[in-house]
């Protein structure tokens, strides 16, 4: 069983991990979603952010952009981060459940 | 015979030139559709936000620009709604190569020739240059020969052109090895008196019938061995500015003949009774509070009031330790220049065990640390094992920061320390990055034991 952390956008993947208003969190387990919930992130500051997504124990994060302190922090923490994935939230799980999905080469 | 004159020499524009004149222009321009997918894409905005026309037409914007306002209060979406443009709006884009860029945009919607809104434009204006020559600007923290950033220091700097131009007596407290010279020289260097001597006097340091002659000068045949006319301090400073300092420890004889010279702007040499005409701007400097000793009745009041027209308060560098940074790269800067050495930097640890320690010495002790080490150094980095044993022995076992035991806690602390150290522990700009308040940031480093 793993968590999927996806921050959102309406129905896309959020363009900014920093700036997102909204997070998916996806229960998958043997290529099958099992649950679905999604939190309001709006209040949060960077460090309380960071605080609040590792706290939120993810074994993985698949954002857009993000900063080089968010993702040293989440991958510090043992959190798998797939950056730089825009498109549809239900295509890019889809994706991922088929292993579809590849990690850009980032500045990162 | 009569050439006909054509009246509308230019063509109305195709869509060719339209795309050639947008594509020339330095500004980024695209236009959307109302489901803000991109329609068009010039040359200037792929160049911008990194993204190449082919993979950005057709994308939502806030996929091509991905700004830090794109989910709140998006100016193009604004627009399509109200009708109303944006002008000049500042805000951040983070490119593909995570390079975060500030740009200045311009949004309004887009309407056909029936006036039926079609979409939206947004140009927007690369602000980085602007940005990088507004930060190297806010880094010029040097006033004459002092460095600082800290708030209350640039305080003192602002004030400090005034203070000149006033030629009044100024005198500066502060701890020893605070920077009280260089504060009086900066004074005297912005002064009408620039051009003449600037003359400094350690009161302490001389006996006091030695002080006497050597501020007041004396004539042939004052005393014994006075086979010649010798110029005082106050003679030799003529026109300029006499530097007195560690004024408090002026004896009570001394005080009364300072005191007539501020009075009467003019003095006596030892042996004579022709006075001289003072012509000199006096500023003195203390480490301790001279209402106390006053209180103790070791300094006159009346003298005080005369010294104290404008008071300079100097921090210790444990209240400044936001300048640690800045002045140790300028010591190494200095060093590097008497030494002939190449030294480019310290590391993590050192800066570490520099901003913890409690600098008895003041700005002084900072400088004798950095000048032990560059000598021990022989690389480009000062290390922790360059750094003088005692003080090592002090700071690096108790002062090192506190580790918090939370897993949260810690990743927050190494969060705050990278960004600090990024930005040379400027806690404005720190607080910035992090979204934080100010005193958010205090109380956070306070309790990591950062502060």
């Amino acid at each position: 069983m793993k968590l999927l952390a996806i921050p959102n956008f309406g129905e896309r993947i959020s363009p900014r991990l920093d700036y997102a208003e909204s997070l998916h969190l996806i229960t998958v387990e043997e290529n099958s979603v099992i649950k679905k919930e999604t939190i309001k992130i709006i209040p949060h500051n960077l460090l309380d952010r960071i605080n609040l997504i590792i706290g939120l124990k993810p074994n993985v994060v698949i954002c857009d952009g993000l900063s080089d302190l968010i993702y040293n922090k989440l991958t510090e923490n043992k959190i798998e981060v797939i950056p730089w994935i825009h498109g549809s939230v239900n295509e890019i799980i889809e994706k991922y459940l088929n292993g579809d999905i590849q990690v850009k080469a980032t500045k990162i | 015979m009569k050439t006909k004159t054509n009246l509308f020499p230019l063509k109305p524009p195709t869509e060719i030139h339209t795309n050639t004149i947008l594509d020339s222009i330095v500004e980024g321009v695209f236009t959307v559709d109302e489901n803000l997918k991109i329609t068009y894409f010039n040359h200037a905005a792929e160049k911008i936000t990194g993204v190449p026309k082919e993979e950005a037409i057709g994308q939502y914007c806030f996929e091509a620009l991905r700004s830090n306002i794109c989910e709140k209060s998006c100016p193009v979406s604004e627009s399509l709604k109200t009708g109303k443009s944006t002008i000049n709006l500042q805000v951040n884009i983070l490119r593909p190569d995570g390079k975060q860029l500030p740009v200045s945009i311009n949004a309004s919607v887009l309407k056909d020739e029936n006036g039926k809104v079609i979409g939206g434009v947004e140009t927007f204006r690369d602000l980085s240059t602007i940005e990088a020559l507004r930060k190297e600007i806010k880094k010029k923290y040097t006033f004459e020969d002092i460095i600082s950033k800290n708030h209350k220091v640039l305080q003192i700097f602002s004030i400090l052109p005034n203070i000149a131009e006033s030629d009044s007596t100024v005198l500066i407290q502060g701890p020893s090895g605070s920077g009280k010279e260089l504060f009086a020289r900066a004074i005297h260097n912005l002064s009408f008196r620039k051009e003449k001597p600037f003359v400094a006097i350690n009161c302490g340091a001389l006996p006091d019938n030695l002080l006497e002659s050597e501020l007041f000068g004396y004539v042939k045949g004052a005393f014994t061995d006075a086979k010649k006319d010798k110029p005082g301090r106050f003679e030799l400073a003529k026109g300029g500015t006499i530097f007195l300092d560690e004024v408090e420890s002026l004896s009570p004889a001394t005080q009364v003949k300072l005191l007539r010279v501020l009075q009467e702007k003019e003095f006596e040499p030892l042996g004579s009774v022709a006075p001289i005409k003072a012509n000199v701007r006096v500023i003195s400097a203390t480490k301790d509070n001279l209402a106390d000793l006053i209180r103790e009745n070791k300094f006159r009041d009346d003298l005080y009031f005369r010294l104290n027209i404008m008071k300079i308060e100097l921090p210790p560098l444990v209240e400044r330790r936001d300048d640690i940074p800045l002045l140790v790269n300028s010591f190494i800067d200095k060093f590097n220049h008497r030494m002939g050495k190449f030294i480019t930097s310290i590391s993590n640890d050192v800066l570490n065990i520099l901003m913890k320690h409690n600098y008895p010495g003041n700005v002084r002790e900072l400088e004798n640390i950095i000048e032990h080490a560059m000598v021990m150094c022989q690389n480009e980095e000062i290390q922790v094992e360059h750094l003088p044993i005692e003080f090592l022995s002090q700071d690096f076992i108790s002062h090192s920061p506190k580790t918090p035991e939370e897993p949260l806690q810690k990743t927050e602390c190494q969060a705050i320390l990278e960004v600090l150290q990024r930005h040379d522990w400027n806690k404005n700009e720190v607080a910035e990055e992090l979204r934080i308040h100010r005193s958010t940031l205090w109380r956070k480093m306070k309790k990591y034991g950062l502060i």
